[in-house]
């Protein structure tokens, strides 16, 4: 068989990318700021440019990873549920807040992509940045964006949120934990 | 072994269902709709929690690994990439600062700037 041959198949690919993601988690557990997906797939893009394998090849096995993220969109809901349950008073305040937060991520990822005279594309893959992945995705989808491009800007604000968010709310003298 | 099958096939089965209901118009996706009738369904007590709760525990511990495959999909985008690197950090950049800003004046001025609430968890999980 080729190597053409064993990559384009589902299951190659789908153990690849599982095997690689452990790999990375078991990194991470030793080295806490090395981020999980960015080592998951450093060697599979290796691996696909070494063998001179298009994307579209591994993605075959790819597209069924990928297509788990609407049930787990769908899971959400249990963190959801159990959290609501604990914040139920302020529920009304904190809805609020997530909707003028959600509206000015939105409208100012997209007005500063469209400032810069970003393509159309770009402006509708940065729109839905804000929010967590798996919905980012969809929404992007549903726009016309670009998936790719809106996860990369997801885990960018990720990092960007998890190292400089604390300490930046400091700076304006917000305490409250559920600010983050 | 069971527990963790039930769970899947009821989450799988609301997920297909939320993308029944955006296929015959509904302007919302299906994994969001999915969300919703599902929230909806453990708040009035059809759905139980425990029925679901190690599947979804799965589903969300490991979501890192369905991002794996589109983020490698950005090894066919360098052109674009390099080309709009600077409106996708701008952007990213701009909007990061101003939904921080946001939400943390909105939190101390809505949610009563009294004694410290350290218990507080409604974490935007990324």
């Amino acid at each position: 068989m080729s190597a053409s041959a064993v990559i384009a198949h589902p299951v190659f690919s789908i153990g690849l990318t599982v095997a690689c993601y452990a790999g990375a988690l078991e990194l991470h557990r030793r080295r806490r700021w090395i981020p999980t997906i960015v080592v998951a797939c450093l060697p599979i893009v290796v691996l696909l440019l070494l063998v001179h394998e298009p994307y579209a090849i591994y993605n075959r096995g790819g597209n069924f990873l990928t297509w788990w993220l609407g049930p787990a969109t769908v899971a959400l809901a249990v963190p959801m549920y159990r959290n609501g349950l604990a914040l139920r008073s302020s529920l009304p305040r904190l809805a609020l807040i997530v909707f003028i937060a959600a509206t000015v991520g939105m409208l100012t990822a997209g007005g500063t992509a469209w400032l810069l005279g970003a393509p159309r594309t770009i402006i509708l893959s940065a729109v839905p940045k804000s929010v967590t992945t798996p919905i980012a995705i969809e929404v992007c989808r549903q726009l016309g964006g670009i998936p790719q491009i809106t996860i990369a800007m997801v885990i960018l604000a990720g990092v960007l949120g998890a190292s400089f968010g604390p300490f930046l709310l400091g700076l304006v003298g917000v305490r409250e934990n559920r600010a983050v | 072994m069971f527990e963790l099958v039930r769970g899947l096939a009821i989450v799988v089965a609301i997920f297909l269902s939320g993308n029944w209901l955006h296929a015959h118009g509904v302007p919302i996706p299906g994994g969001v709709l999915g969300l919703l009738l599902f929230y909806g369904a453990m708040l009035t007590g059809v759905l139980k929690l425990r029925w679901v709760e190690r599947a979804a525990a799965l589903l969300l511990r490991h979501m890192v690994l369905l991002f794996v495959p589109l983020t490698v999909g950005l090894m066919d985008m360098g052109g674009i990439l390099s080309r709009q690197a600077f409106a996708i950090l701008a952007s990213l950049l701009v909007s990061f600062l101003a939904v921080l800003l946001t939400t943390g004046l909105l939190a101390r001025w809505l949610l009563h700037p009294g004694p410290e609430n350290s218990e507080g968890n409604a974490q935007g999980a990324q």
